[in-house]
């Protein structure tokens, strides 16, 4: 039998939950996750219009995650990183295509699940479930922060702590797409890039 | 609306909120024994009047404002009109850092649905089950979608946003619709008069 170190994704819930790591229901759910995969650098994990939709486990690797607005350009949603779940939530709510897709700009080893299976293992597994549910009310409470700053943050300094954050933003987005991330003009992302430049 | 139409409005949003293969089980389902109606004053709700815990819901009349509290300062991120789908795990204590509260700025009716109720749950195990999961992916998900609205142009969104809610300018002061849509109350003036005149 594996040891219990070998539980890549169980080991991960329990860091976020403070569940001991041999919980029989984070090994149940870590069964279900095929893996490790390898990426190379610049491969995709998934791409917009997908049809078969997964829930992703980073593992190693850093990316970014892009969306398609409504009204056709697309806009930056969000950091890849070790240790997130990620997907396309649409797909994960109400399956169809994906409307975001995601890079990874590194090497990187992920894991994956199907979203029906996702969801056949949720729904029976109440334990897990509660799980689920704390992680997304503290997920609600990050999207919550992030639109606040996205309205009331000084978008100079916001910039700075997302280049500190991610360093080389700049190079594997453009800035359309980190001007949406913001919620300013093209020009006024220009503006913030060079005032930033300019200090 | 009488109040089998109600419950019947209630439903099609269950319906709508369920993935696709879970929703033919909702439709034989007789909501109204599980049902509530929280009829509310105008001014703050407050959890601690009337437990929502675990609810999801549906306005039947009013306008509701969630707003939140960034350093000192509240921040509009949506608003919650007849036949909108409500979701009380925003304003729960237990998640709830940033101070989030529903500004109510009419009397307001709204029909819940409390998920954890032992009677539902025994009555519809599956559907309490998948209903709890949506829910809670809902709501993440749909604080993605204020955050995609802030990503796009902020004119063509504000025009488009006065058009389709131009009987809100009633019930809402002009300065919680300028922090809505992050603009100036004198953008919101041009705004107006451009959906005014094109709407």
């Amino acid at each position: 039998m594996a040891k219990p170190n070998e539980y890549i994704i169980a080991q991960r819930l329990s860091q976020i939950t403070g569940l001991p790591e041999s919980t029989r229901f984070l090994i149940e759910f870590d069964a279900i996750f095929e893996g490790p995969l390898h990426f190379e650098a610049n491969e995709s994990l998934w791409k917009i219009g997908d049809k078969d939709g997964y829930l992703w486990y980073i593992h190693e690797g850093y990316g970014f995650d892009k969306m398609l607005l409504e009204d056709g350009t697309k806009m930056l949603n969000g950091m890849i990183e070790p240790g997130i779940f990620i997907c396309d939530e649409s797909s994960l709510l109400w399956g169809g295509k994906s409307k975001t897709g995601a890079v990874m700009n590194t090497p990187s080893i992920a894991y994956r699940v199907r979203n029906s299976k996702w969801r056949e293992h949720m729904v029976q597994n109440e334990s897990l479930q509660n799980v689920m549910l704390n992680i997304n009310s503290h997920f609600v409470q990050m999207r919550k922060l992030r639109l606040m700053k996205m309205k009331m943050m000084d978008k100079l300094e916001y910039w700075k702590y997302i280049q500190d954050r991610f360093p080389g933003i700049e190079n594997y987005c453009s800035q359309t797409e980190i001007a949406r991330y913001f919620g300013v003009s093209k020009s006024t992302m220009h503006r913030i890039v060079k005032s930033e430049e300019d200090q | 609306m009488s109040i089998k139409e109600e419950v019947q409005l209630l439903k099609e949003k269950l319906i709508a909120l369920l993935h696709p293969d879970d929703r033919e089980a909702m439709r034989p389902v007789d909501l109204a024994p599980h049902v509530t109606e929280l009829a509310l004053p105008s001014g703050i709700f407050s959890n601690e009047d009337r437990d929502i815990h675990g609810c999801v819901g549906v306005v039947l009349s009013g306008v509701i404002g969630v707003k939140h509290d960034f350093n000192g300062i509240d921040s509009i991120t949506h608003f919650y009109q007849k036949g909108d789908l409500v979701l009380s795990i925003e304003i729960e204590e237990a998640f709830n850092k940033q101070g989030s509260f529903w500004q109510l700025y009419d009397n307001t009716r709204i029909l819940i649905l409390p998920l954890k109720d032992k009677l539902w749950q025994q009555s519809y195990p599956h559907l309490s089950s998948v209903l709890l999961v949506q829910a809670s992916l809902m709501s993440t998900y749909m604080y993605q979608e204020h955050i995609n609205n802030l990503g796009l142009d902020c004119k063509y969104y504000s025009v488009n946003w006065l058009k389709e809610n131009y009987s809100l300018l009633q019930k809402v002061p002009r300065m919680d619709i300028a922090n809505y849509l992050d603009i100036s109350k004198s953008s919101l003036k041009s705004f107006m008069k451009i959906a005014l005149t094109h709407g």
